[in-house]
């Protein structure tokens, strides 16, 4: 008896959720607890199929907690969607819940859906209808949108206002799959801002801020609706809601700034919910309402803001920073008076507040403070025991932050350059092993060691011992790029040039990276030149003997770069090794006593004059741009009349075509060769601008023509669609190069003559840029209060400055959004895609409602047609009777109509009315007379 | 959107609540509570309750063994999100007793239920704190009188073979041997149905 008792309530009591988190909870190991999930979630499979809804429901349950700690259940999506239907509203809830964890856009169960949410939402139970429209919120999709959207409109004006609310704020989910939805709903949720229940206004508050958040000229209308619920209100949650929604609103609608600020105002002052009046700060702040005479407000908010960092929570203070951080920007002068606060937080032991306060640091430094800052956060990277290291994205970001307030407005603040580049040589020593943020502190090396001429053989001692350091090497290498620049073309200041030389060529190669290796390269001869090549010291033997070491040295470290896999050092070394090379025997050829003082001219003539010619001056980005044309040059004028092809060739096409195909495949091999002649073509091209030598060696420079020369006569042989030079051409062409040819710029009125022309023998004029611009303005910088007079030099560019520092400002301003909001453009998954709402507007016409016109107007004339065709069938009964014998009348009949009709088209309408009816009649004829042909024939 | 997520976290890192506004693929989630885990597991109590990652900022707190913790777009309030996390744990409090952990666990759909009303679709939906509960004792009565009323319907085919009840007529109370009071015996009957608990574990 028993035992059927058992049997029959079985289903009753099989694993419940209670027993399987207590199993769960029960397993010690990972293992375990797996083992005993899997069988847990098989035994589900089989639940959910059970017939028995209370066993269903229960396995629904049970996956859905599974669902949480990660486990699949959207196998189970029909069986949720059984259970959902289910009529009693404990299994209805789970079922619902299981549906809201699991459905995803993907789930192809939710086109089921559709009509058992429509009963749910119709039902008379009111909590049925509240859990259907909870569960839409979460597994809304298009379809579901555009099939529900009707239903919920209707509840939204519900008896219960627990179901209004509801209703109203799931429209907001509706919108996003479904934007068509607004245009139809947003009358209602008009209304429903005056509904008399609070908890539905403050739902339509809601959701019309976020639908304003993305497209809110739409919503401009309901300005003063809100606006009373703003000045009546006492729901600090509704209003936080609806000043949010006022600042999405402000920025585009200037004249709400004067309306709003009273009352917000009148709320800062009064409210002591902290949250509300961070809420209105903000409203202020991001609704551009803070502009830079608005003295009073600004004043009033930062003095406010204040409160915030008087209070021990860390909340508010963290939250503060992040207003200050926007006042700021407008407002620095009054966000400074509190900088002792700030300067407080830059220590406090919260990570995430001292960054937003290093973050606004930089903006209140001066002159006075920035020594003292600088060493504050230079403390901080310094680590004082070995646990306590700064996460390095801190770190990095600290660095940034000294190297962003010391750098800001060309050094504005700073005074002491000795200072400065102590700072960074800290810098660099303190951030060993920190990714990348060597590059930065080099580059400001560079940058100071450039502009300011007081500070300059400091800054290069300080390169000196970077890179003579090895530490450096291996622990923040990307320093040395710059450090390796600065010692080159400053090689002047260096005490010691041959250490530094031996430093550099006794790297093997491979343990800098490629670009280092180049600025290396390059920066050997530079050094080496002004070691070598200065006439202070007298040649002496043993003197050309230390330089044959160190040159013989050199050429050995440029012949392992030689083989670098990198193209850039391949390059350089492959260049600077032929020199070293000559020079090596230009010193062995030397007497081997103290007979000849003078130094190889190859050292003291040509090394020299390899580089110190100009010296180095900072250029603007914009410079080039600024350029003005030169008179007289038009750059869109051809200068080189377009080839002329002859049209009798065509017949010859075919036989080209086949050539040409053979050839590319012989000469595929070929094209990579000049692929990489392109690219050291380029890398040439860059040099000669890094090395701003004066003229090369006239040899060279001839061999290198004619080097370059048989290459292009070369390339055009192999090229079929250039006509081959005879070799009569090429010797007359030969010849007037050393004519030096200004006769052979022929007239263009020969196109072949010009295809034959020699380029190297077209002379290269001089482009004076001074005599036909302003001229290169080279401004020293002027700075008001700074104590110890520093020269800066400043950008040079073309034109008045202050169209650059303008372009400049703009440019800053534009970039500082920017830099937070470059990442947002990318894709995130916590976005929600309202890309339908953002473009929504509701004023545009209706495209929907043009559709609607549209089909409207062809019913109309299908209906038409229709009538037409009835009466055309009218008449042809009364046709069969007369038409047979009339036809050859009839025949004449249409088409003296027809002539007719056409006559009455160019017509002026006159009488519309009576030519319809005529025109009906004569084309129920015309379908007449056809029907009755058809039938005879 | 207000709130984009609520996730209860225990210290341990184990997952006790996870409810998302945004429609995300298992994938995504796992891997936003993986982050957002380790985020907030090593900040120290001195610290402040917010946290940015990726675009959206994280607002949390600890309260007793659970960090409640509530993902929000990158312009929202975080002070009022705070208010939000104190509201719903209130709102626990009131409804479990004196909420503790255990409860979360082994009730975890009623903490569902409760947030689903005081969240819609991320936006809060009810801002009077006695509604709330209203909402959930009307729902909880509604379910519990159908389960009175199936449990009964159940088991009568075999409350009429037991010997010595086969006079019982299904009215009036339920007189089962060896128990004190017929009532007992359907509510412990009803606590094993939902699924509570409580009466075992702390009784």
């Amino acid at each position: 008896m028993s035992t059927q008792l058992k049997k029959a309530a079985a289903p009753l009591f099989k694993k419940s959720l209670h027993d399987l988190i207590r199993g769960i909870r029960a397993c010690n190991d990972n293992e375990a607890t797996d083992k005993f999930i899997r069988s847990a979630i098989s035994e589900c499979r089989q639940e959910v199929l059970s017939q028995d809804m209370d066993v269903k429901s229960m396995a629904v349950l049970k996956l859905a907690y599974l669902q949480m700690h990660g486990h699949d259940m959207t196998w189970a999506s029909f069986n949720v969607l059984e259970v959902m239907s289910s009529s009693k509203f404990a299994q209805k809830r789970i079922g619902y819940l299981a549906a809201m964890q699991s459905f995803g856009a993907d789930t192809d169960v939710l086109m089921l859906a559709t009509n058992m949410l429509k009963k749910d939402l119709a039902s008379s139970n009111h909590l049925d209808v509240a859990l259907a429209i909870s569960g839409l919120s979460n597994i809304v999709s298009p379809s579901l949108a555009r099939d529900l959207a009707e239903d919920l409109l209707k509840m939204m004006n519900h008896s219960k206002p627990y179901v209004r609310k509801k209703a109203v704020l799931v429209m907001y989910k509706i919108f996003l799959q479904y934007p068509e939805a607004l245009r139809t709903s947003f009358p209602r949720l008009r209304e429903k801002l005056e509904d008399p229940e609070i908890a539905v206004v403050s739902a339509t508050v809601n959701v019309i801020c976020e639908l304003a958040k993305k497209h809110p000229k739409n919503y401009l209308p309901l300005a003063p609706q809100l606006f009373n619920i703003l000045t009546t209100s006492s729901n600090n949650w509704m209003l936080i809601k609806i000043i949010k929604l006022f600042a999405s609103l402000a920025p585009i609608e200037p004249r709400l700034k004067a309306k709003l600020i009273p009352p917000i105002t009148n709320i800062i002052q009064t409210t002591t919910a902290m949250s509300l009046l961070y809420e209105c700060i903000n409203c202020i702040v991001s609704g551009g309402m803070l502009s830079k005479d608005d003295e009073q407000l600004a004043t009033m908010c930062v003095g406010k803001l204040r409160i915030f960092f008087e209070e021990t929570d860390q909340n508010l203070k963290f939250v503060g920073l992040l207003a200050y951080n926007k006042i700021v920007l407008t407002h620095p002068l009054l966000v400074a008076q509190n900088a002792d606060v700030i300067m407080d937080c830059m220590d406090d032991p919260d990570l995430s507040i001292r960054e937003r306060a290093v973050e606004l640091v930089v903006y209140l430094v001066n002159t006075d403070t920035l020594f003292e800052v600088v060493k504050r956060l230079m403390l901080q990277l310094i680590p004082q025991t070995r646990d306590q290291v700064l996460p390095e994205h801190y770190r990095i970001e600290v660095v940034r932050r000294i190297l962003n307030m010391c750098s800001k407005d060309t050094y504005a603040n700073v005074t002491n350059f000795e200072w400065y580049v102590a700072v960074l040589v800290d810098l660099a020593k303190i951030t060993e092993g920190v990714k990348d943020i060597g590059a930065e502190i080099g580059a400001e090396l560079q940058n100071v060691a450039v502009r300011v001429r007081s500070v300059r053989d400091n800054a290069v001692g300080a390169a000196a011992r970077m890179v003579t350091d090895k530490d450096v090497m291996i622990k923040n290498p990307r320093v040395l790029k710059y450090a390796g620049w600065v010692v080159g073309e400053y090689a002047l200041y260096l005490d010691n040039p041959e250490s530094i030389l031996d430093a550099m060529s006794s790297i093997k190669p491979q343990t800098l990276s490629h670009d280092t290796e180049a600025v290396y390269i390059q920066a050997i001869p530079k050094i080496y030149s002004q070691y070598a090549g200065t006439d202070r010291i007298p040649w002496t033997y043993s003197r050309a003997q230390e330089v044959l070491r160190l040159t013989e040295n050199i050429v050995v470290y440029l012949e392992k770069c030689s083989t670098s896999m990198d193209i850039e050092v391949q390059e350089r070394s492959v260049e600077f090794l032929e020199l070293f090379r000559l020079i090596a025997l230009a010193i062995k050829d030397r007497p081997n006593d103290d007979s000849d003082l003078t130094s190889p001219a190859l050292i003291s003539q040509v090394m020299t004059s390899m580089f110190n010619i100009w010296e180095l001056n900072p250029v603007s980005a914009k410079a080039q741009k600024r350029i003005p044309v030169p008179e007289g040059l038009d750059l869109d004028e051809e200068f080189n009349q377009p080839a002329v092809y002859s049209e009798s060739e065509d017949e010859e096409e075919t036989l080209l075509r086949e050539l040409v195909m053979k050839q590319q495949e012989q000469n595929s091999a070929k094209n990579v060769n000049s692929a990489a002649a392109s690219v050291s073509v380029k890398a040439k091209s860059k040099k000669s601008r890094t090395t701003r030598s004066g003229t090369p060696s006239e040899s060279e420079d001839e061999e290198e023509m004619e080097r370059r020369r048989q290459e292009r006569r070369r390339r055009q042989a192999e090229d079929p669609f250039y006509i081959l030079e005879s070799d009569k051409v090429v010797s007359k062409s030969r010849k007037s190069r050393r004519n030096s040819s200004a006769s052979e710029l022929s007239g263009p009125d020969d196109p072949m003559k010009n295809e034959k022309l020699d380029i190297d023998s077209i002379p290269i004029m001089k482009l004076e840029i001074a005599s036909i611009a302003a001229p290169v303005t080279k401004k020293k910088a002027k700075r008001r209060n700074q104590p110890a007079h520093v020269d800066i030099a400043k950008e040079e560019t073309f034109g008045d400055d202050e169209a650059v520092s303008g372009v400049d400002v703009d440019e800053i301003a534009q970039r500082r959004p920017s830099a937070r909001g470059a990442s947002t453009q990318k894709k995130s998954i916590l976005r929600v895609d309202a890309r339908g709402l953002e473009n929504y507007d509701l004023d545009s016409p209706d495209e929907d409602e043009a559709d609607k016109q549209e089909v409207e107007r062809f019913k109309a004339e299908i209906l038409e047609a229709r009538q037409k065709a009835a009466k055309a069938a009218e008449e042809e009964v009364m046709a069969t009777h007369i038409v047979v014998k009339k036809k050859k009348k009839k025949a004449k009949v249409v088409k003296k109509v027809k002539k007719r009709e056409e006559t009455d088209e160019t017509k002026p309408k006159k009488e519309p009315a009576e030519k319809k009816e005529e025109n009906i009649e004569e084309k129920a004829d015309e379908n007449g007379e056809k029907n009755v042909e058809a039938q005879e024939a | 959107m207000a709130v984009q997520y609520v996730i209860l976290l225990s210290r341990q890192g184990k997952v006790r609540l996870a409810k998302w506004f945004l429609t995300l693929s298992l994938k995504e989630k796992s891997k936003i509570v993986k982050d957002v885990s380790t985020l907030v597991l090593g900040r120290r109590t001195k610290m402040c309750n917010f946290l940015e990652y990726k675009e959206s900022k994280v607002v949390y707190r600890r309260y007793a063994s659970l960090f409640f913790i509530a993902g929000i777009d990158s312009t929202d309030n975080e002070l009022i999100t705070l208010e939000i996390i104190h509201r719903y744990v209130e709102q626990m409090d009131r409804y479990y007793g004196n909420v503790c952990e255990l409860d979360i666990i082994f009730n975890f759909q009623k903490a569902y239920y409760i947030l689903d009303e005081l969240l819609l679709a991320g936006e809060i939906q009810e801002s009077s704190k006695r509604d709330v509960l209203r909402r959930i004792s009307q729902q909880d009565a509604l379910e519990e009188a159908e389960g009175d009323e199936e449990k009964f319907s159940r088991l009568m085919p075999y409350i009429s073979q037991i010997p010595g009840l086969s006079s019982y007529d299904g009215s009036g109370p339920l007189p089962v041997p060896g128990s004190g009071s017929s009532s007992t015996s359907f509510s412990s009957a009803r606590a094993s149905r939902v699924g509570s608990g409580r009466d075992v574990y702390y009784g």
